[in-house]
This record gives structure tokens, C-alpha cells and sequence, in this order.
């Protein structure tokens, strides 16, 4: 299977071979169903949105240029797809977690504050509870922020791809990431530090 | 320095994402800068903490799911019938979404699929209803059969949405749903609540699978005229060069202003049914077996002839399958016949998947390709010609990619000074052949279609190449070009200069090279008792380009001879009946390759005033 994904997109485009676009799905599903979850934290919904970002890949084949990389074309429409998602999610009432780890940022460092005071716990769940932290963190950045973020942790993705994907230039792509990890790192690492100190 | 803004350039650092300047430039900064240092750090162990999601694996049916929401999806019939008796619609039901409510639920038992086909029979049932409520006049009566008047005002049609009128067929459009309009509780009463949203969508998603909707800013209904069917053989594009094999009006005009004339079309007509009729079952022409072939269509002619069951005219040299069963499709082709239509679409189909069977992996078509056959430049060029017409023809993906491997081969094995040699062929014969698959490639594929073929490199260049020597070598001022003149033509291969006119393009230059070939040859038009048919053929590519007295001339004699010599009259007793459409394999080639080829050959001479766009 050397064959590059522009190589299998422009034969599926041109021949319909649904060898060449099943051999993309099982080459893509993994970044694209993750993509999802990272922005919704619910599986099921994470795969249904990608196989309808797939499903939008098949029906609009003929669109696709051979001028941008498939990844690119692939994530750009998973974007929109989550844009859509979110607009259809501001009618309906909005799901709320019922999960120890909270939307709002006094609820994770308390969170936090409880694992740092009672040494019993054992490693695995301190570790489980770390990555609730972040999860809530990257949860609570503003929309712009956290996409280029989930996009930077997408494998692959450059930041000149992103910035093809999100249409928004390089420098952008850059500045935002910044903000958004300087963001995480004034919850996460100087909230463990005090964590550590009172330690 | 400042380190303000520095952060940005740090994180890219560590995203590997800045230029080897930048990353020596930061790195002396950073050996200084302890602020830097920190910040560095801190970027880090959190970057390494986003790393620490967990990745979630797919699940195991996922690629399976994908792949049964791309299928298209059937509504089978017979679920359609069914809830035709079911569907029944009151007259008082004025408001559409009373409708929807009233009947969906009756219908919910089967799921959600079920509800939607009913949820589209309903609306085009409310469809009518309004429509004749709008207009205020007679009912629009829907064909015999499909409607089933029944008490008061109800009555049911079927999901097809053309209602048959006294002023034509109208179609009844409707517009998609609102999904914020489906009331969801009304089918599915048990539905949780924070599944409605996807139960809504999916509905909606179903109703428009089941009848695509076409954008309309009238209210619910519209009313369109029904376009008259196009014709099965125009919905392909045609290029430009080769629309004078399918469009009548076009062909009529080229055979009648070309020279033709009814008779050479009818024995065109009668040459191809010979030909179809001699096809092998796996899609070849045989040099030999299409004997065995001769029973099929002429069960009649047996009957009357017991004595005379089979075509004669076996090749004397076997193994010529590739060259005939090119050939034949090249007659076919060349009389606008592709797979895509009736009649000849399963003969053409046939002969080109066996065609494509014979590609080798890097690209060459050869005979018994699997037992290490060996590459005839002739036989592949003539092969990559039928493709090349066939992709112009249909624009069909199913043989571009066979096409684009045979280009390929031709110019991986073109010398640097635009020649082709091979062994066995004359170099100047060889390289006529391959430009002449060149230059129908270049007409199959006019303008951008070109470029996904890799136009520029494997057909544009390649034949300037080629072009560019063969016309070098053409000049009469060598002793090179007589001898090769007769020699070739006692082997039955085209002259140079005909070659050339195969491959040639169309500049003053070209022409005149082809005036001094048409002088050559108008020594010698078509004569029965000399027969040649490479000659013959050639000849006539290269006098319709030349055109003028020199064309009529030769015409005549071809006409003469051809419409002649053609096996056509079906008289009861004579030896030649069943042999009807065909010409007697005369002649060097003819004798060597047999029956098959002296047909196909008088069919592409006849064919030639609509083959190509003609000169301008």
C-alpha cells in the first residue's frame, strides 16, 4: 500500500473504485474520529459525525481538487460538519455531564485540590484525574482556540495545513495556538505546582 | 533584546515548525535569555500534557457502517405498493402537517425508514389534493391504473410524482422539510428526549434519499413541465473531432459533401454486421477461429446454402488477434458505435475488456501478454488508438487508465531523437504508428481533458518529437524515402509518407509533404487486380487531407472497387452469400492476416468521410 492518498482520492474520483475510498476510510477514521471526540468527549457522537464527514467525502467526490492535500480537504469538512453540529445544538436543549469533571474552571481545580490533599489515591486515577484537568481545559478555551489546538494534536497536520483547513493564514494559526496553550499552562501547571507546594 | 513575543516562536520551536535560521537564531537566544529558558520549560511539560488524551480506537464496524450509508439506497418496490393501500387521505384535511400527524403514527410500527417513504406518499398525496384545490378545476386524473377513486374525496396514487395532463406531463416538485417542523413525539411517542434532535434529522436525511428534491421558492408545489427524454446517445460528451460519427445530421452532410454516398454507408453497414457477427465469445476477432463464429447470426443463410456453412478466408499467419480484433473495433468506433449504446454495446465492451487484458504491467498491449508475448509497436499503436477513440467517444473512465499506461509505454521506449525502433519493424513505419495512437489520443482529448491524461508529457511532447522527424526523413530529396517506399508496400505496410499523413499535424509545412505523397500516389488509385490493403487505406487518409482533384480521383476508383468487390448480393446459389459484407482477403496483407482484416480495412476506407472532423 504505497500508494499516497491524493494517488487513491483521484482514482476513486475518476474510476468510483470503492477500494480506493474504503482504503481512506480505514487510513482516516482514526485522526477523524478523534478529532471529533476531543471536541465532544462523547464517542458515539464523535463516529457519527465522522462517517457522515465521510459520507460527505463520497456524495461531493467530484469537488475535490488535486491542489490541496486530502487530510486537509478531509478536515475541512469535518469542520464544517462541527459547525453545523453546533448550530443544530443551540436549538436543541444543551447535554449536560453529570461526570465528576465540570464545564467550569472552580470546579476542576477543586477537583484538583481534592486529589492534591488525599495521598491514598492511587497513581492510575491521579493520572485519570490529570487528564480530566486537561480535558476541562481545553473544553473551557474559546472555540478558535480550541480547534487549532485539537488540529495541532490531529497526526500530520502541519501548521500551514491548518491554516488551509481552519482558512485563516499561518501567523494566525500560530498566535492562537500560543494563546491557547499559555492558557492551559496558567490552569494546569502553576495550578499542580500549588499543588506540589502545599504538598 | 526583548523576549516580548518570543512565546510564538518558542511553541513552533518546539512544534518543529521553524526554519533552520530561526531554530540557530532562538537557540543563542536562548542560551542567554533565562526568562526564555523558563518560559521554554514551561511550553513544554504543557504541550506534553495535551498529549496525555487518551485517543479513543474506532469501533469495529465503523468502516462497515461508512460503507452501507454511501450505497445507494433502493426503495424496493414492492414496500411502495404495499403502503399504497394504506395511505388515504380525507378531504378535510387542508393543513399539511394535520396530515402528517394524523397518519404518520399508523405507520410508525415498521421504524423510521417506513415512516419516511409513507411521510413522502403522503405529501404527494397532499400534493394533488392542494393542487387541485388551488387550481378550482377539474381533478387532474393521474394514468388509468394508479388511482383508486374511493368515498368522498379520499384517493391514493402511487410515489411517482408525473401526473399525465391534456397539456403534457407535469412533474410535482416539493420542497424538503423543515426538520424543526417533523414533529418527532407524533411518530415516536417513546422517544427520549435528547434523541429527538437525531431522529429528526435522520427522517428528514430519508425523505430527501427518497426523492431528490430540486430547489423552487414556490410554497409546497410547483409545477414543471417534463423535459423530452435525451436521446441515450447524446448524454455522453463528445469531443469535437469525432461528432461527426454520431450526430446524423452532421454525418449525412460529411458523407454527402465528402464523396460518399448511400451505397458506401450501406456497405459499411453490412461490412460491420459481418464483423460483430465473427466476434469470438471472450471479445477477440480471430485470424483463423472466427470461422467457428459463422453459424451464429446466419442460421437463415444455412438453411438456404446447406452446403455452404462457412466463411472462407483463414489467415495464414496465426496469432494476429491483437492487430484484427483492433481493427474491428476501430470500424466500429469509427462508424460512432460505442459501449455505451445500442446496438454494437456489448460486442464493443467485450472487445475492449479483452483488449485491456492483453496490457502488460508497465503498459505495453501484447498478445498473450501473460505467456511473454512479444510487443509489436504496430499492434500496440493500433490498440491505443481504440482506446484513445473510445475515451473521446465516451469519455469513459473504466479504459483512461488503460489508455494512460499505453501512452506511457510509447514514450518510455521513444529515442531521444523522436524515433521509435523495434525489431523487426522498420524504424519509420514503427514511429508512423505510434504518432498516428499519439495524434488520436491528442483529438480524443481537446483542451483540459488533455492535462488529466498528462498531456503535455505524453502526448504533446512526444508527437512534436516524432513529427519533427518523421517529416526530416519524408523529404523526397533522400534515396532513403523511394526505397523504403517499395520495399514496404511489397510487405503491405503503409508508406512513409502515408504514415505520415496518420500522424501528421496540420501545418502548411505537413502539407506540403503530403502534396508530394499524393503525387505518388495518384500514380496508383485502388485497382482490384493489385491489391493492397494498407496501401489502400493509407492512401486514402492521406488524399482526403490533401483533398482537391487528386481526392476525387482516388475515391472514384475506391468506391469502385470497394462497393464492387463487396460480398452483398444475397441471391440463392452463389458461393459468396454468406460471406455477405465482406471482401475477399486479396492482396500480400490480405492473404497473411485473412477475412477479418480485409473487412475491417474496407470498412475504415469507407468510414473515412466522417471518421475525422475534415480539414478546414
Amino acid at each position: 500500500m504505497g500508494r499516497t492518498d491524493i494517488e487513491l482520492m483521484l482514482e476513486f474520483q475518476q474510476d468510483g473504485t470503492p477500494e480506493a475510498f474504503e482504503a481512506l476510510v480505514a487510513r482516516y477514521q482514526r485522526p477523524l474520529i478523534n478529532f471529533f471526540f476531543r471536541l465532544l468527549w462523547r464517542k458515539d457522537v464523535a463516529e457519527d459525525l465522522a462517517q457522515e464527514a465521510f459520507c460527505r467525502v463520497f456524495r461531493h467526490r467530484l469537488a475535490y481538487e488535486a491542489r490541496a492535500k486530502f487530510s486537509t480537504y478531509l478536515f475541512r469538512i469535518a469542520r464544517n460538519l462541527w459547525i453545523d453540529y453546533c448550530r443544530r445544538r443551540q436549538a436543541a436543549p444543551r447535554t449536560v455531564s453529570l461526570s465528576p469533571r465540570g464545564g467550569d474552571g472552580s470546579h476542576s481545580s477543586g477537583g484538583l485540590a481534592v486529589a492534591a490533599r488525599t495521598p491514598s489515591v492511587t497513581e492510575r486515577l491521579d493520572r485519570q484525574e490529570l487528564i480530566g484537568q486537561v480535558q476541562d481545559a481545553i473544553e473551557s478555551l474559546p472555540d478558535d482556540q480550541q480547534m487549532v489546538l485539537i488540529l495541532s494534536k490531529t497526526k500530520g497536520l502541519k501548521y500551514a495545513e491548518i491554516a488551509e483547513v481552519l482558512e485563516i493564514p499561518v501567523g494566525t494559526v500560530r498566535s492562537r495556538l500560543h494563546a491557547a496553550i499559555s492558557k492551559l499552562r496558567d490552569r494546569l501547571v502553576s495550578h499542580s505546582a500549588a499543588g506540589r507546594g502545599e504538598e | 533584546m526583548s523576549c516580548e513575543g518570543k512565546g510564538e516562536e518558542l511553541l513552533a520551536y518546539l512544534h518543529g515548525e521553524v526554519t533552520a535560521e530561526e531554530t540557530s537564531a532562538l537557540e543563542t537566544h536562548l542560551a542567554r535569555c533565562e526568562a526564555c529558558q523558563t518560559e521554554l520549560r514551561e511550553l513544554r511539560v504543557t504541550v506534553a500534557l495535551t498529549d496525555r488524551i487518551p485517543e479513543v480506537e474506532p469501533s469495529a464496524g465503523f468502516a462497515a457502517r461508512v460503507r452501507s450509508a454511501v450505497e445507494p439506497i433502493e426503495v424496493p418496490a414492492e414496500r411502495l405498493t404495499a403502503r399504497r393501500q394504506e395511505v388515504r387521505i380525507p378531504a378535510e384535511s387542508r393543513s399539511f402537517f394535520d396530515g402528517w400527524r394524523r397518519w404518520i403514527p399508523r405507520l410508525s410500527g415498521s421504524g423510521l425508514r417506513a415512516a419516511g417513504y409513507a411521510a413522502a406518499l403522503v405529501l404527494l398525496v397532499l400534493a394533488v389534493n392542494s393542487l387541485m384545490q388551488q387550481k378550482g378545476r377539474r381533478p387532474v386524473r393521474p394514468a388509468p391504473g394508479k388511482t383508486r377513486p374511493a368515498k368522498g374525496r379520499t384517493f391514493v396514487i402511487t410515489a411517482k410524482p408525473i401526473i399525465r395532463t391534456p397539456g403534457g406531463p407535469i412533474r410535482l416538485v416539493r420542497r424538503p422539510i423543515p426538520p424543526e417542523s417533523i414533529d418527532v413525539e407524533a411518530i415516536l411517542p417513546d422517544v427520549k428526549a435528547f434523541e429527538k434532535e437525531d431522529v429528526r434529522v435522520k427522517l428528514k436525511e430519508s425523505l430527501e434519499v427518497l426523492e431528490p428534491v430540486e430547489a423552487t421558492d414556490v410554497e409546497e408545489l410547483l409545477l414543471v413541465r417534463e423535459l423530452p427524454k435525451i436521446p441515450e446517445r447524446k448524454r455522453y460528451y463528445v469531443v469535437p473531432a469525432f461528432q461527426n460519427r454520431l450526430i446524423r445530421k452532421r454525418k449525412i452532410y460529411a458523407v454527402w459533401h465528402g464523396g460518399g454516398s448511400t451505397q458506401t454507408q450501406r456497405a459499411v453497414i453490412r461490412g460491420l454486421s459481418w464483423l460483430v457477427a465473427h466476434q469470438d465469445r471472450d471479445g477477440k476477432w480471430s485470424g483463423q477461429a472466427f470461422r467457428k463464429n459463422c453459424w451464429r447470426h446466419y442460421d437463415r443463410l444455412r438453411e438456404n446454402h446447406p452446403g455452404n456453412r462457412r466463411c472462407g478466408g483463414a489467415a495464414d499467419v496465426p496469432g494476429a488477434d491483437l492487430r484484427l480484433t483492433s481493427l474491428a473495433l476501430l470500424a466500429l468506433l469509427g462508424n460512432g458505435h460505442t459501449h455505451l449504446a445500442a446496438p454494437y454495446d456489448t460486442v464493443l465492451r467485450r472487445g475492449l475488456d479483452w483488449l485491456v487484458l492483453q496490457q502488460r504491467d508497465d503498459g505495453a498491449i501484447v498478445e498473450g501478454a501473460s505467456a511473454g508475448g512479444e510487443v509489436s509497436l504496430l499492434d500496440h499503436s493500433l490498440a491505443s488508438m481504440v482506446l484513445a477513440e473510445t475515451y473521446g467517444l465516451t469519455h469513459d473512465q473504466r479504459y483512461r487508465r488503460a489508455l494512460i499506461r499505453g501512452l506511457e509505454y510509447l514514450r518510455s521506449i521513444q529515442k531521444a531523437t523522436g524515433e521509435w525502433a523495434h525489431p523487426r519493424t522498420e524504424p519509420l513505419v514503427a514511429s508512423a504508428w505510434a504518432s498516428a495512437a499519439l495524434r488520436a489520443s491528442a483529438l480524443a482529448t481537446p483542451g483540459i481533458s488533455r492535462q488529466t491524461l498528462g498531456g503535455a508529457e505524453v502526448i504533446d511532447e512526444p508527437l512534436r518529437l516524432a513529427a519533427a522527424r518523421l517529416q526530416q526523413q519524408v523529404q523526397p530529396s533522400g534515396s532513403l524515402f523511394a526505397r523504403y517506399r517499395e520495399e514496404i508496400r511489397k510487405r503491405g505496410e503503409p508508406s512513409p509518407g502515408s504514415a505520415y499523413a496518420l500522424a501528421a499535424p496540420r501545418s502548411p509545412r505537413a502539407d506540403g509533404v503530403l502534396q508530394m505523397e499524393s503525387r505518388y500516389l495518384a500514380r496508383e488509385t485502388p485497382d482490384w487486380k493489385r491489391p493492397n490493403w494498407m496501401y489502400w487505406y493509407c492512401g486514402t487518409v492521406t488524399m482526403q487531407h490533401v483533398g482537391g482533384l487528386a481526392w476525387r480521383r482516388w475515391n472514384r476508383g475506391l468506391k469502385d472497387v470497394l462497393l464492387r468487390e463487396q460480398k452483398h448480393v444475397l441471391a440463392p446459389g452463389r458461393r459468396g452469400s454468406v460471406r455477405l459484407g465482406t471482401w475477399d482477403p486479396v492482396g500480400p496483407d490480405g492473404k497473411k492476416y485473412g477475412r477479418v482484416y480485409s473487412t475491417a480495412f474496407g470498412v475504415l476506407c469507407l468510414e473515412i468521410y466522417y471518421r475525422h472532423a475534415p480539414k478546414k
